[in-house]
C-alpha cells in the first residue's frame, strides 16, 4: 500500500474515532475519488452512470453499487487483509457474496465504537455469552468476526461461544444462565435471532425461566428472514422478557450485512439511560449516511416514506462506500426502522448456517 | 372512493345454504366468501356426486361442449355483464392493468371455442365420442374403448393468472366431472363469475359446480381439508412449489388410495430463436415482447430468457435491442400493473449487477426503461440462466 493510499484510510479511521458533522461530506468525496481511481470496474460503472469525481458535488450523488454485485466479483481498492463471505442458501445453489476488506482497523474501529455506544452506554461490566459460532466455526462470517473483536476488547471467555459444529449447545447455555442468576452476575447475550428463538422454545418446553440480574441485556441480529417462523418482533421480545427476565429496554437489535463494515443498532438502551422515549429504531453512526429511496425511481424520498435503504459507509473505504440494498425501511426519528428485508437476501447468512445446523440435530 | 357492493366469489349447489361469510378486500373491491364447516362441505360433495351421476354423466359430450362454447362466446363480447364485472374488478384484485386484464381474458378464452376443444379431445382420447360410449379402437373393430372421468375433480387454484379458473372448470366439465374448486385468496372472484355464466346457460349445472375458499393449510382448516381431500377422486393444485407441496403433503394424509394428485408448481419458460427467424427482426421481437409482457411476466409460459442463435442476418444483441424497443412500445398500450417494493428492488439489483459486469469488461448490455423498472432487457454472451422478475 502506498503512503498516499494509507493516507485516505488513516483519514477515514480518524474520522470514525472522532467524527465531526461538517467533516463527512469532504471526506466522503475524497473516499469516492480514491475508490474511483483504484477500482477500474467501479470507475467504468460510475462513468456509465454519469457520476464521477468531476461531476459529483455531494455524497448523495455518489453512484451506489447493488449489494448483489458482491456475488459476481471482488469489489476492492487493494489486496484484502480479510475476505468476508455470505453463507450459501439452504439450497446451496446461489452464489456467495464476497467482501474483501483491505484495512481491518477501520472495521474494528467502527464495530467497537458503535457497539459500546449502543450496548454499553452505561459502561457496564458484564459477562459475555455468544449465541454464534466462533471464528473457527464460522471462518468467513462477518458477524462472527465482529463478535470476536468485541470479545477480545472486553475480555470475554472464548469458552462462551455456544454454537459449535453440531449446533446450539443448549444444555451448557441453560446451565450458564442458571449460574449467572445464582451468582447475581449480569450478562450480555449476543447472537442470532434464530438461536435465541431456539433457546426460548427449549426453555418454554422445559418450563424453565430465568431472572437474569439487573443490567443484563441482549443483542440479537438476523431476524427470521425467509424462514417459516410467524412471530412479530414485539412477540419475540416479549418472550425474551418472559424467559430471561430482561426488559425490552435492554434488548437491542443489530442490523448489518457482509458487504458493509459498519453496523446499525436500536437506540432503546441509550434512550432508556437518557430517560427519553422513542419508537424502536436504528441510529445511523456519524460516519455513515443512509437514504431512503423510491423503489422504482431510486430517487431520495421525503422523511417518513417507506423505501429502499441506501447506505454510505466511510468504513467501507477499501471496497465501495455507496451501497444500494434491497432492504425496506422508513425514517424514524433521526434514524430508520427496517420494515422488510429482501426475501432473497442473505444478510450475513448466519441465520441459514445455523438453521442447517439446527436441522441436522 | 365510494364503497362498491360486495362481489360474491363463490358458488354453491342450490340447496346448500351458508349463513356466515368472510370478506377479502382489494382496494375498493370486496369479495364475499362463505365460511365453511366440515358438515357443509360434506353436503356439498354429496350433492356434486349425485348431480354428476344423475345429470352430468348422462349428457352427450356434444351438449357439454355447446354449453361451454356459449359461455365462452358470451365472455368474448365486450359488453357481457359478467365480463364487465371481471374487467372492473380484476385490475384492483390482481394489480394488473385494465388493458392486460382485457387482453388476458380474451386470449385465454379464445382457446376454448368448441372447435378447439373437440380437437383437444380427439387428440387426447383418440375420439371425443369415447366420452359417451364405447368406440372401436382404430384399425381394431373388436376392441372397444370408453373414457370415463373422475366423478368429482377437486381443484386448488393459484391466483397469479386471472382466468385460470375458466380453464380448470372447462377441463373438468370436458370429462363430465363435477367441479369442486378452491379459489386463491390472491384472486378469489373470477372463477365464480365464470361459473355463474355456465349456470345461466344451463341451470342444471348449478348442481355440478362448487366454488369455495378456506384459509389453506391453517390449523383451523384441518377438518375442512380432511373432507375436501379425503373425498377427492382427482386432486389438482396449481401454485408456487411451496403451496403445491403443502397441498400434496396434507392431502396425502387424507386422500383415498385410488385418488390421484396432479401438482403444477413453478414453471420456468424460455424462448429459442433460430437464426432464420431473425430475417424479420421486428416481427420476431414484437411477438417475443408480447409473450414477455403477458400477465406482467407472471405466467408459467412467460419467457424469462431467450437464447438467440448466431449466424443469422442479425446479431443476438440486435434482437435484444429490438426486444427492448418493442417492450417500450407495448408499455404504452399494455401497461405493466402495480409491483411491490421488493420486486422493484430485485429488478434494480439485477440491472445494476449487469451494468457492473459490463463495467468489468464482460459482454453484457443492459436495455431498460428510462425511469423506473417498467422493462429491462439484458443481453449476455454467457448462456447461464438468471432467474428474475424482469418486466
Amino acid at each position: 500500500m502506498t503512503a498516499q493510499e494509507n493516507k485516505i484510510y488513516d483519514e477515514a479511521l480518524d474520522y470514525i474515532r472522532q467524527p465531526s458533522k461538517a467533516g463527512f461530506e469532504p471526506l466522503a468525496l475524497k473516499v469516492f475519488s480514491h475508490q474511483f481511481a483504484r477500482n477500474p470496474t467501479y470507475r467504468n460503472y460510475c462513468e456509465a452512470k454519469g457520476g464521477t469525481p468531476d461531476t459529483v458535488g455531494s455524497w448523495r450523488e455518489i453512484p451506489a453499487v447493488p449489494t448483489d454485485a458482491f456475488k459476481e466479483m471482488d469489489i476492492a481498492c487493494g489486496p484484502p487483509e480479510k475476505v468476508f463471505m455470505t453463507s450459501g442458501t439452504s439450497q446451496g445453489a446461489a452464489k456467495r457474496g464476497r467482501h474483501p476488506v483491505p484495512r481491518m482497523d477501520l472495521y474494528r474501529a467502527s464495530a467497537l465504537s458503535n457497539f459500546s455506544a449502543h450496548l454499553l452506554p452505561d459502561l457496564a461490566s458484564l459477562r459475555m455469552l455468544f449465541l454464534t459460532g466462533s471464528p473457527e466455526t464460522w471462518p468467513h462470517s462477518s458477524l462472527s468476526h465482529m463478535i470476536e473483536v468485541i470479545r477480545r476488547e472486553y475480555g470475554g471467555d472464548p469458552a462462551d461461544y455456544y454454537i459449535n459444529e453440531t449446533g446450539l449447545d443448549l444444555d451448557r447455555l441453560i446451565k450458564t444462565l442458571g449460574e449467572a442468576c445464582d451468582r447475581n452476575e449480569p450478562v450480555i447475550l449476543l447472537g442470532i435471532t434464530l438461536a435465541f428463538h431456539q433457546m426460548i422454545q427449549y426453555a418454554l418446553t422445559h418450563r424453565r425461566s430465568f431472572r437474569l440480574p439487573s443490567g443484563s441485556r441482549v443483542m440479537d441480529t438476523g431476524g427470521f428472514k425467509g424462514r417459516q417462523i410467524d412471530l412479530s418482533k414485539t412477540d419475540l421480545y416479549r418472550r425474551y422478557e418472559e424467559v430471561l427476565g430482561i426488559p425490552r429496554t435492554h434488548i437491542v437489535n443489530e442490523y448489518g450485512m457482509t458487504e458493509m463494515c459498519s453496523q446499525f443498532y436500536d437506540t432503546v438502551l441509550i434512550d432508556h439511560i437518557n430517560g427519553v422515549r422513542h419508537p424502536r429504531h436504528k441510529r445511523i453512526p456519524p460516519w455513515v449516511r443512509t437514504l431512503i429511496v423510491d423503489p422504482e425511481t431510486l430517487e431520495e424520498l421525503p422523511p417518513g416514506s417507506t423505501g429502499l435503504l441506501r447506505h454510505y459507509d466511510l468504513a467501507n473505504c477499501g471496497s465501495v462506500m455507496a451501497l444500494q440494498t434491497e432492504d425496506i425501511g422508513r425514517t424514524v426519528s433521526d434514524g430508520f426502522e427496517i420494515t422488510g428485508r429482501a426475501a432473497g437476501a442473505e444478510a450475513r447468512g448466519c441465520s441459514l448456517i445455523v438453521e442447517e445446523l439446527l436441522r441436522a440435530q | 372512493m365510494t364503497d362498491r357492493p360486495d362481489f360474491d366469489g363463490f358458488h354453491l349447489p342450490p340447496p346448500i345454504k351458508v349463513s356466515t361469510f368472510t370478506k377479502l378486500k382489494f382496494g375498493s373491491v370486496q369479495v364475499r366468501l362463505p365460511v365453511l364447516t366440515a358438515t357443509t362441505l360434506s353436503d356439498v360433495i354429496n350433492h356434486l356426486l349425485a348431480a354428476q351421476e344423475q345429470y352430468l354423466s348422462r349428457q352427450p359430450i356434444e351438449n357439454v361442449l355447446e354449453i361451454i362454447d356459449v359461455a365462452v362466446a358470451r365472455w368474448l363480447k365486450p359488453d357481457d355483464p359478467m365480463r364487465r364485472t371481471a374487467e372492473q374488478t380484476l385490475p384492483e384484485i390482481t394489480g394488473l392493468s385494465p388493458a392486460m386484464v382485457r387482453l388476458g381474458l380474451t386470449r385465454m378464452l379464445e382457446g376454448y371455442r368448441k372447435k378447439t376443444l373437440y380437437s383437444i379431445l380427439d387428440e387426447e382420447l383418440g375420439d371425443s365420442r369415447r366420452l359417451d360410449e364405447f368406440r372401436p379402437k382404430k384399425g381394431d373393430a373388436d376392441n372397444l374403448i370408453r373414457a370415463l372421468g373422475p366423478r368429482i375433480t377437486t381443484t386448488i387454484l393459484a391466483g397469479n393468472i386471472p382466468g385460470l379458473g375458466a380453464s380448470e372448470l372447462i377441463a373438468t366439465l370436458l370429462v363430465k366431472s363435477s367441479c369442486f374448486v378452491k379459489v386463491s385468496s390472491d384472486e378469489p372472484l373470477f372463477t365464480a363469475l365464470f361459473a355463474k355464466t355456465l349456470v345461466e346457460i344451463e341451470p342444471r349445472l348449478a348442481h355440478c359446480l362448487a366454488v369455495v375458499w378456506w384459509p389453506g393449510g391453517k390449523p383451523e382448516s384441518q377438518s375442512i381439508e380432511e373432507v375436501a381431500f379425503g373425498r377427492s377422486e382427482l386432486l389438482t393444485a396449481t401454485g408456487s412449489d411451496e403451496s403445491v407441496s403443502a397441498v400434496r403433503l396434507t392431502a396425502a394424509g387424507y386422500q383415498p388410495a385410488s385418488a390421484r394428485f396432479i401438482g403444477n408448481g413453478h414453471r420456468l419458460s424460455l424462448g429459442l430463436i433460430g437464426r432464420e427467424a431473425l430475417d424479420d427482426l421486428n416481427s420476431v421481437a414484437r411477438n417475443a415482447a408480447l409473450d414477455v409482457a403477458m400477465y406482467d411476466q407472471n405466467g408459467c409460459l412467460s419467457p424469462h430468457l431467450f437464447y438467440v442463435e448466431t449466424g443469422g442476418t442479425h446479431f443476438p444483441r440486435e434482437f435484444a435491442k429490438a426486444l427492448g424497443q418493442e417492450l417500450a412500445r407495448l408499455e404504452m398500450e399494455l401497461p405493466r400493473g402495480t409491483v411491490d417494493t421488493s420486486t422493484s428492488a430485485r429488478v434494480h439489483q439485477i440491472r445494476s449487477v449487469a451494468e457492473i459486469k459490463q463495467a468489468d469488461g464482460e459482454e453484457v448490455i443492459v436495455f431498460g426503461s428510462e425511469s423506473g423498472t417498467l422493462w429491462t432487457v439484458i443481453y449476455e454472451a454467457d448462456p447461464a440462466v438468471i432467474l428474475s422478475p424482469l418486466y
